[in-house]
């Protein structure tokens, strides 16, 4: 490492001497500059270093509201840089791909020391040594796959630093007051996004849209990971007034999914974090007005889980069951998702007052 | 899958994630991203696979909680353990010394047997199950599809 020893190649592991190929690759592209970004999530001090000019932005905006001042100290260190842009190759690949990767693991080469997933999606490389606390998150070509992860940059990294520190990446939004909030979980197209934003018009503010950090500490605390929001180009319809909010306006007619970065258009309207009060599954409805149902606790453990585990190399049973402990012991409702925006706003903060 | 009579069989906790919560069973196979429901029976018949156990003893077991003819009880939870065997999220799994469950005592009240139903969900398929990896790189990696 650049302030430590190398491992000898030959005396290490397969995993760490590949992390040090990968490491030294970082240290290649870093020749040209790089620029430090610090964030505080869930309590967890993370430090960015990032070579080459290209990833920056992408990277830090959707965490922008979590930035801390770049000398505090941080446990998690992750340094990043691009393969197409800074001219620096990976070392060549150690594994033989499976048939059918599932998640981005890599099974049988990562190690206790060393995780390692590759997403086939978005061409990311991520790497994390846990016992030095330093990451690795590796683009083969940032510009041609800055859709798939400008909204929710470094998951597979951050979630192996911060899961067994009490803190795990769900995939679910996250709305409240100081006072509480709640989870809003479902899959792709469940109303998930569009029921976030709307709570934009009233006094409930947003700790996430896609994902968002659950303790698993047992003080029930949601924290926030990102201030960006996503949501398909056609429910646009129902919130018109956000069009031009869109970081990409083009995304508007093609095929990404358009986003919003909230901490750059509503950073009164981002929350650190709330104690969860209850779970509530959106579902899209055909009538004008919202209305909220009691769920089944296995309906709650299923949007929250299926798509948390299936979308995260390495995750599975520590997951599996912080997450069956939420679904038993908080309330869980369906949402039927009208079309009455204000109506729908209205709704959920009376839910989540009532649930203090 | 054959004659699993005589077998011991137990659900493989290694792949599979579960949990009994308001009286369903929520299942996710990690390999494949596939999840399932099992509800009243099949609940049953699940729980009794949660140790290793014949498949005599899971007949037994949905027989003790539900009220049918034995012939037809017995038929329906044998396709059913066929359907958990062939998803593979129960195993053939010799007992080796793990604890065996004891014979349950009969329910007090028993509601009417009706077949379980293995419920299915791959809607998550598409997100883990990427084509195989033909066009590399000469260092091994994926070629990136221009956009």
């Amino acid at each position: 490492m650049r302030r430590g020893e190398p491992a000898t190649r030959r005396e290490s592991p397969p995993a760490l001497a590949f992390f040090d190929d990968v490491h030294a690759a970082f240290e290649r592209a870093a020749g040209a500059g790089t620029s430090v970004f610090t964030c505080r999530l869930g309590g967890e001090t993370v430090r960015l270093e990032i070579a080459g000019a290209f990833l920056d932005a992408p990277i830090t905006a959707p965490l922008a509201h979590q930035r801390v001042a770049d000398g505090e100290a941080a446990g998690l260190t992750t340094r990043l840089f691009d393969v197409a842009s800074s001219g620096v190759p990976l070392p060549p690949r150690p594994w033989q791909w499976p048939d059918n990767p599932a998640r981005g693991d890599i099974f049988g080469f990562g190690d206790e020391r060393i995780a390692v997933s590759y997403n086939h999606f978005g061409h990311i490389l991520s790497l994390l040594d846990r016992a030095r606390g330093i990451g690795l998150w590796v683009t083969t070509d940032a510009a041609a796959s800055v859709g798939y992860f400008e909204a929710t940059p470094l998951l597979d990294v951050l979630h192996w630093w911060l899961q067994p520190r009490g803190l795990l990446a769900v995939h679910s939004a996250a709305v409240g007051l100081e006072s509480g909030g709640i989870l809003l979980a479902g899959k792709g197209g469940s109303g998930k996004s569009t029921t976030t934003l709307a709570c934009l018009a009233s006094s409930l503010s947003i700790a996430g849209d896609d994902y968002c950090l659950l303790s698993t500490r047992g003080d029930g605390q949601v924290w926030s990971l990102y201030n960006s929001a996503r949501m398909e180009r056609e429910n646009f319809a129902r919130l018109p007034h956000l069009r031009p909010l869109v970081s990409r306006p083009a995304a508007l007619e093609s095929g990404d999914k358009p986003m919003i970065l909230l901490h750059g258009h509503h950073p009164e309207k981002l929350i650190r974090g709330f104690p969860l009060r209850a779970v509530v599954l959106p579902q899209i409805a055909a009538a004008a007005r919202s209305s909220l149902a009691p769920a089944s606790q296995a309906r709650a453990l299923r949007e929250l889980a299926v798509s948390t585990i299936n979308q995260r190399a390495g995750a599975g049973r520590a997951e599996f069951d912080a997450l069956v402990r939420v679904a038993k012991t908080v309330p869980c409702y369906s949402l039927a998702l009208g079309t009455d925006m204000r109506q729908l706003a209205d709704l959920l903060e009376e839910l989540v007052l009532e649930a203090r | 899958m054959g004659n699993m009579r005589g077998e011991w069989l137990r659900v493989d906790a290694e792949n599979v994630l579960a949990e009994t919560i308001d009286n369903e069973v929520m299942i996710i196979d990690m390999r494949l991203g596939n999840y399932f429901s099992l509800f009243g029976p099949a609940v049953t018949i699940w729980d009794a696979l949660l140790e290793p156990a014949r498949l005599e003893d899971v007949i037994e077991a949905v027989c003790c909680q539900y009220d049918g003819v034995r012939g037809e009880i017995a038929a329906a939870v044998e396709r059913f353990v066929d359907d958990l065997l062939r998803e593979r999220l129960v195993a053939v799994a010799p007992p080796n010394g793990a604890h065996v469950a004891p014979p349950p005592s009969p329910a007090a009240e028993k509601p009417p047997f009706e077949p379980p139903v293995l419920e299915k969900y791959t809607d998550m398929q598409a997100l883990l199950l990427v084509d195989p990896i033909h066009d590399v790189d000469v260092l091994g990696w994926p070629r990136v599809k221009p956009s």
